[in-house]
């Protein structure tokens, strides 16, 4: 299996080197760095050099690497690097740097546990805390970077965060669990407002401090339709080739469709079986391990609503000067406000200048110009957009080129060639990104209804939270012909 | 090897010179000086006076911080063992992780350590039991086999399924260190017993060491029901490496497949990539010869897959998914025609998602029917071009590609109009309309030159398929293409399309007339070659226009300083011309105007069923078999040998070299080594008085060469041995003494040190090749620099010499016997 494992950051410093089986030189790290530092930007997430592979996953500007002699499997390796990644970060509070330098005892200890001989053996976070006996140092208040984590600090400020406090104050806390149902969205707009994608993909996440060994219950929102195998039973597997998305809108059109989902180990196979394609209740029966982990995972591919409604429109006046107007309009309930709202908006390399004017009436909105040798782009942040509230923004483009008049000596062809000109730089400016992040809110709607400890009166502390994330959020400017 | 240990040592002394500068408060981030080792040796030894176990933790946490660093502390080996014998577990713990990283180079001293380890196999702790028995197998020297086989033994027996599981991973260890000692017959069955254990770590266990030492072992089918009945006890990687075995097994009949793949079902749709993959494997190979059957599981894949794809997180997962999609569209090109939407790129990917998400694309684009969806994947790609443009030149390839695959249907649906008209016209008009103007240098800004270039070299393939357009192209490519800075590519495929209708487009010979005189000379031949068939093509439709030019071109050809192709065909070309107009224009233009219909690229593809066959391995992300990058076992043991022999003889010259120094009596055997060494030495003094007017006079080294130990240690790894020799010394010379010779003619010293009672010194040199033109090797094989290991070892006074260089010739002749000529200062015993 994998030969070693270690962590570098983005100087190529090593952080972390554990051999697990010593068929590979020891300078291995240094080959990678060189290697990844010559490709630049065509690098891929695995490569052969010298007949040994290099597997590696970057998070936090940190790399990652397994190196091995053998013919692995890629996927196994990823998701094993992810994990230890989510391990490191589950006892050292928050994945950076200077964490892991600060308890690199406490990982070889890990890391010691996490494989043996290159096989992985045991990597859940509760029966690892049987191996290790260092106790993690935490660095001095940063902001800690999950999501979960940073949620718990605004509850409860003054509770820490790394396991081993939790451990400690065990007899004192109480039953507890963390939940966050946690939405990305992908949409993608053309130029003539034609929507292309609207996709939602979203998880449930869970951080878990229960006491014993619990069998819980959640319930979601029942007008939800999961497509999950169950359902398909092997006559499904025949309708295949007719529309899969509209048929079970005509049995019931008010459930929503998702399209696909799968479950943590925990949670064996789904949903409880309740006897029926039609007579689904949504719950889910399972024993949460420890600390962190993802129970549910699910894909929306054909949503209709889409939290902001952005407008474009591009003119050109002058053959060297482009006049664009956006306006972006947040589509829910004004109870909810967006953490931040942000636009970038590229322009053409041969921009010469740029001047904006906003709405007047908002405040906490800043536009900023950024000038690279080979990018410009506009950067539009809107602090508090909340809902049914509309803004706009209005550039004006000069690009560096000749001027109309001189250019006018061949006049028959004039104006054919200023819209070609125009096309062309105009293809340039675009697409706008939109992102954002808007607690307390579920794009899809799906909501948990009910969480339980089955054989239990007690019911757990609940901390739920809802969270919808931009994923790729795309609006293009220009027109293709 | 060894000198690349050693210089990447003092390398990353210094990297980390540069780091502390960061100001890391923490006392074992601080800088590290060379007296730290004495410190660290000498705190340590306090420490266990004291017997301060946070001090020693502290200290050993230092120690193992400069070990990760790759600095080298093998020095402090005898002082860590040391403190071993703590009932502290983290320090045992870290003395163990320090021990096993250095066992390597301390094999003598590991006898020490052996009665520690086989104490802690007795504690009471089965964590500790368990430490000290994995790190015992993973000691990397042969003087433990026999007391682990011992511990082992005793130990598969355990109580504790830890303990048990790690012994199991141990004989996996000792069988891969000395295959030839270990006791098959005793410890093969027992590991087939233990994967009836109950402890599910201990069953995986038992089929990886199988895995191990039995590679290719199958498993039964009363196994596969024991291990499905237990399957949802696994962790997810457990499973996948059971899955693994799984998919190598062959069901006897169909129905025993299908009753495994109803079991599996469920591991479709798990949230871990590596377990549904493994699953889709298994899947795919049992139902290998059941088409219908096959065909449903394709369609019950599909889903899971791009949900992974879409909802991982980490882009390499996702990557990888995207692979195996791409592989199944080889088998199933229909699967995924409904799902194109979902690979569009999304803004925020990476650089490899991104092209691979082209080729995706294409293929679905490809495969499809449906005259709207081509009609989008198409308008999405093309807003791919304003991209970067590794990204541009892909989605440039993949809408050509789409183009030609539909050529069947362009009645029903004509989508060349389309492309031509939507892609690549537009590019091309710009061109034109900007040259209208006054001053080349204004419009630079309108035109963006990488869309342009790739959009000529897909334009000539696009043409090739469709050559009616041509008529629609000409009349864009005019000579105001010729002021962009184009690659050849696109420089070829713009001389292509002239020759192939010179009629249409009226500036063509003069076209070709400003190409040829302002921007001929620069051109790589293949564009001179193609101009030259062009301007004849031109010449046969348009004889009044092209008679002045041509005769230029065929002259300037035939001259003697071109590339001999392009010089034998202009040869060739102005013989046919002269022979008969007529039959010259036949020949040349024979391939003219004949549509083809596929590119040869397409149609081969002989990887993807053995690639298939390797589902979910690494091959599939390569897109290359493993036979091509994963070496097999027997070149790895055959390597292995060639080393051990290796060091057999250069031990057994050692010890020749002892009883020259100890057993003066017995001088027969020495007497042979050293005559043989004489001769050698004697033979390369011949060729120096052979050829005194070679030597000095032509060969110069530079003064003051420059090396980095890292471009030496890439060197040193990189290049073969260029010679060796070995000189018995009647004294230890110092470094000092050698190298106040050497660096006097420029032959400097890198680094030197002593290890384990050897001294290893390293020297570079570059040869001065300023007056020296006739220096024929030179330009070919790379940079004329000459490295030298010497290592004496410190009892016998064995001095070996290894020389290395690009240029072997120069090596042997020049530099080897000026280097011992120098050398014979110090050592005057050289040349006796």
């Amino acid at each position: 299996m994998f030969s070693q494992f270690f962590i570098l950051n983005n100087k190529g410093d090593t952080i972390i080197f554990k051999d697990y089986r010593f068929d590979i030189p020891k300078d291995s790290n240094d080959t990678f760095f060189k290697y990844i530092l010559s490709m630049k930007s065509d690098i891929t997430p695995s490569f052969n050099i010298n007949d040994i592979n290099y597997l590696y996953i970057k998070k936090r500007e940190m790399y990652f690497v397994f190196t091995t002699r053998q013919l692995v499997s890629p996927s196994l390796a990823f998701e094993l690097l992810n994990r230890a990644s989510k391990i490191i970060q589950d006892y050292t509070a928050s994945l950076t740097e200077e964490a892991i330098r600060l308890n690199f005892i406490l990982i070889y200890e890990l890391l010691d546990e996490l494989m043996d001989y290159g096989v992985p053996q045991s990597t859940s976070t509760e029966t690892l805390k049987a191996f290790v006996f260092t106790p993690p140092k935490p660095i001095k208040s940063k902001e800690s970077e999950s999501i979960i984590d940073n949620f718990l600090s605004s509850v409860k400020p003054i509770h820490s965060n790394s396991i081993e406090n939790n451990n400690s104050n065990n007899n004192n806390t109480e039953n507890e669990i963390y939940i966050d149902l946690c939405e990305r969205i992908t949409i993608l707009i053309a130029s003539n407002g034609q929507v292309l994608r609207n996709e939602i993909i979203g998880k449930i996440q869970m951080k878990s401090y229960l006491k014993g060994n619990p069998v819980l219950s959640l319930g979601l929102s029942p007008e939800f339709l999961f497509k999950t195998n169950s359902n398909r039973t092997a006559s499904s597997f025949e309708n295949e080739n007719e529309n899969e998305t509209t048929q079970p809108n005509l049995d019931n059109p008010n459930r929503f469709v998702i399209d696909d989902c799968s479950f943590h180990e925990c949670a064996g196979s789904g949903f409880v079986d309740n006897g029926g394609y039609n007579n689904q209740n949504n719950i889910i029966n399972f024993r949460p391990p420890q600390g962190d982990f993802t129970l549910l995972k699910y894909r929306i591919s054909h949503n209709e609503y889409s939290p902001f409604l952005v407008k474009t429109n591009l003119e050109s006046t002058q053959k060297n000067k482009f006049d664009l107007v956006v306006n972006i309009r947040s589509n829910f309930s004004n109870k909810v406000v967006p953490n931040f709202v942000s636009v970038s908006i590229p322009l053409p390399k041969s921009t010469k200048s740029c001047q904006h004017s906003l709405d007047y009436g908002y405040q906490n909105q800043t536009v900023e110009f950024k000038q690279t040798p080979n990018s410009n782009s506009i950067f539009w942040s809107i602090k508090k957009l909340r809902g049914g509230m509309e803004t706009t923004l209005r550039l004006s483009i000069i690009v560096d080129g000749p001027t109309s008049p001189t250019h006018s000596n061949n006049v028959n062809n004039n104006n054919n060639s200023n819209n070609i000109e125009n096309s062309t730089i105009k293809k340039e400016i675009g697409p706008i990104g939109l992102e954002f992040s808007m607690p307390q809110f579920s794009c899809s709607t799906l909501q948990i209804k009910f969480l339980r400890m089955l054989g239990s009166n007690v019911s757990p502390t609940r901390w739920i939270r809802y969270i919808t994330d931009s994923k790729s959020f795309v609006k293009r400017v220009s027109t293709n012909s | 090897m060894k000198a690349g240990n050693n210089v990447g040592n003092i390398v990353t002394i210094n990297n980390n010179n540069n780091n502390a500068s960061q100001g890391k408060k923490e006392s074992y981030f601080s800088e590290i000086k060379k007296s730290e080792i004495g410190l660290l040796k000498m705190n340590l030894s306090n420490a266990v006076n004291e017997r301060d176990a946070e001090k020693i933790k502290e200290i050993l946490q230092r120690i193992i911080y400069f070990m990760t660093i790759g600095m080298d502390v093998s020095a402090l080996f005898p002082d860590v063992i040391m403190v071993g014998s703590s009932n502290n577990i983290v320090i045992k713990k870290l003395v163990y992780l320090y021990i096993v990283h250095y066992s390597k180079s301390n094999p003598d001293l590991l006898l020490l350590v052996i009665n520690t380890i086989r104490r802690d196999c007795t504690d009471r702790n089965p964590i500790i039991r368990g430490l000290a028995l994995r790190s015992l197998c993973s000691l990397d020297s042969e003087t433990i086999l026999e007391y682990a086989n011992v511990e082992i033994g005793k130990h598969l027996t355990d109580f504790s399924g830890y303990v048990r599981k790690t012994a199991l991973l141990g004989l996996a260890k000792l069988y891969h260190l000395s295959p030839k000692s270990f006791d098959l017959d005793t410890f093969i069955p027992s590991i087939y017993g233990m994967i009836m254990d109950q402890d599910p770590q201990v069953i995986v266990n038992a089929i990886s060491a199988l895995n191990e030492i039995r590679p290719g072992w199958t498993f039964t089918f009363d196994l596969v029901q024991h291990l499905m009945s237990k399957f949802k006890e696994f962790n997810e990687w457990s499973q996948c490496i059971i899955l693994d075995c799984l998919s190598r097994y062959k069901p006897s009949n169909e129905e025993e497949g299908l009753e495994i793949l109803n079991l599996l079902d469920d591991r479709l749709s798990h949230s871990n990539s590596a377990v549904t993959l493994s699953t889709i494997k298994i899947f795919l190979k049992y139902t290998d010869d059941l088409e219908e059957i096959q065909e449903q599981v394709y369609e019950r894949i599909k889903e899971p897959l791009i949900t992974l794809m879409e909802n991982s997180e980490s882009n390499e997962t996702s990557y990888t998914i995207l692979n195996h999609i791409y592989l199944l569209m080889s088998r199933s090109p229909k699967l995924f025609n409904k799902y194109y939407k979902q690979f569009y790129c999304k803004y925020n990917d990476p650089m490899y998602i991104k092209t691979l998400k082209v080729k995706v694309l294409q293929e679905i684009a490809a495969n499809q029917t449906y005259i709207e969806a081509i009609d989008e994947i198409v308008t999405e790609l093309s807003e791919y071009l304003h991209e970067d443009h590794s990204l541009c030149k892909q989605a440039m390839n993949a809408i050509t590609d789409i183009a030609q695959k539909h050529k069947k249907n362009q009645e029903k649906y004509p989508i060349d109009k389309h492309i031509l008209e939507r892609i690549f016209l537009p590019f091309l008009k710009t061109t034109i309309d900007t040259s209208g103007g006054d001053g080349v240098g204004d419009h630079s800004g309108f035109i963006n030159e990488t869309i342009l270039s790739y959009s000529l070299i897909c334009l000539k393939d696009f043409l090739r398929v469709y050559p009616k357009h041509l008529n629609n192209v000409l009349p864009y490519i005019t000579s105001s293409l010729l002021q962009y800075t184009l690659p050849p590519q696109a420089n070829e495929s713009i001389l292509w399309m002239l020759g192939e209708e010179p009629n249409v487009q009226e500036d063509t010979p003069y076209i070709i007339e400003e190409f040829f005189k302002d921007h001929f000379d620069q051109q790589p031949t293949f564009i001179k070659i193609q101009l030259l068939t062009t301007s004849l093509k031109v010449f046969f439709e348009r004889p009044g226009e092209m008679l002045p030019i041509i005769r230029d071109i065929i002259t300037k050809c035939s001259n003697l300083s071109q590339d001999p192709d392009l010089h034998e065909i202009s040869l060739f070309y102005s013989r046919i011309l002269l022979l008969d107009v007529e039959k010259a224009s036949s020949i040349i233009n024979a391939s003219k105007n004949q549509p083809i219909n596929s590119f040869l690229e397409d149609e081969t593809n002989e990887y993807r069923d053995k690639i298939f066959d390797e589902f979910n391995t690494l091959s599939v992300l390569y897109c290359k078999p493993s036979l091509i990058f994963i070496k097999s076992k027997e070149e790895v043991e055959n390597e292995k040998n060639q080393i051990i022999e290796n060091q057999k003889n250069y031990l057994l010259s050692i010890t020749n070299g002892n009883n020259n120094n100890n057993n003066n009596n017995n001088n027969n055997n020495n007497n042979q080594q050293s005559t043989t060494n004489n001769s050698d030495s004697k033979s390369i003094i011949k060729q120096i008085e052979s050829s005194p007017s070679n030597l000095i006079d032509t060969f110069m080294l530079e003064q003051r060469p420059e090396l980095s130990p890292d471009e030496f240690q890439s060197l040193w790894l990189s290049l073969e041995d260029g010679h060796n020799f070995d000189i018995q010394l009647d004294r230890f010379i110092d470094n000092s003494e050698i190298e106040s010779v050497m660096s006097k003619e420029g032959i400097l010293c890198l680094a030197f040190g002593s290890v384990n009672d050897q001294t290893k010194l390293y020297y570079y040199a570059r040869q001065n090749i300023v007056d020296d033109p006739l220096q024929e090797q030179n330009q070919t094989n790379g940079t004329p620099v000459f490295i030298i290991e010497i290592i004496i070892d410190e009892k016998s006074l064995l001095m070996s010499i290894l020389f290395k260089s690009p240029l072997l010739k120069t090596l042997h002749t020049k530099f080897i016997p000026k280097f011992l000529s120098l050398l014979s200062i110090p050592i005057p015993k050289i040349f006796n």
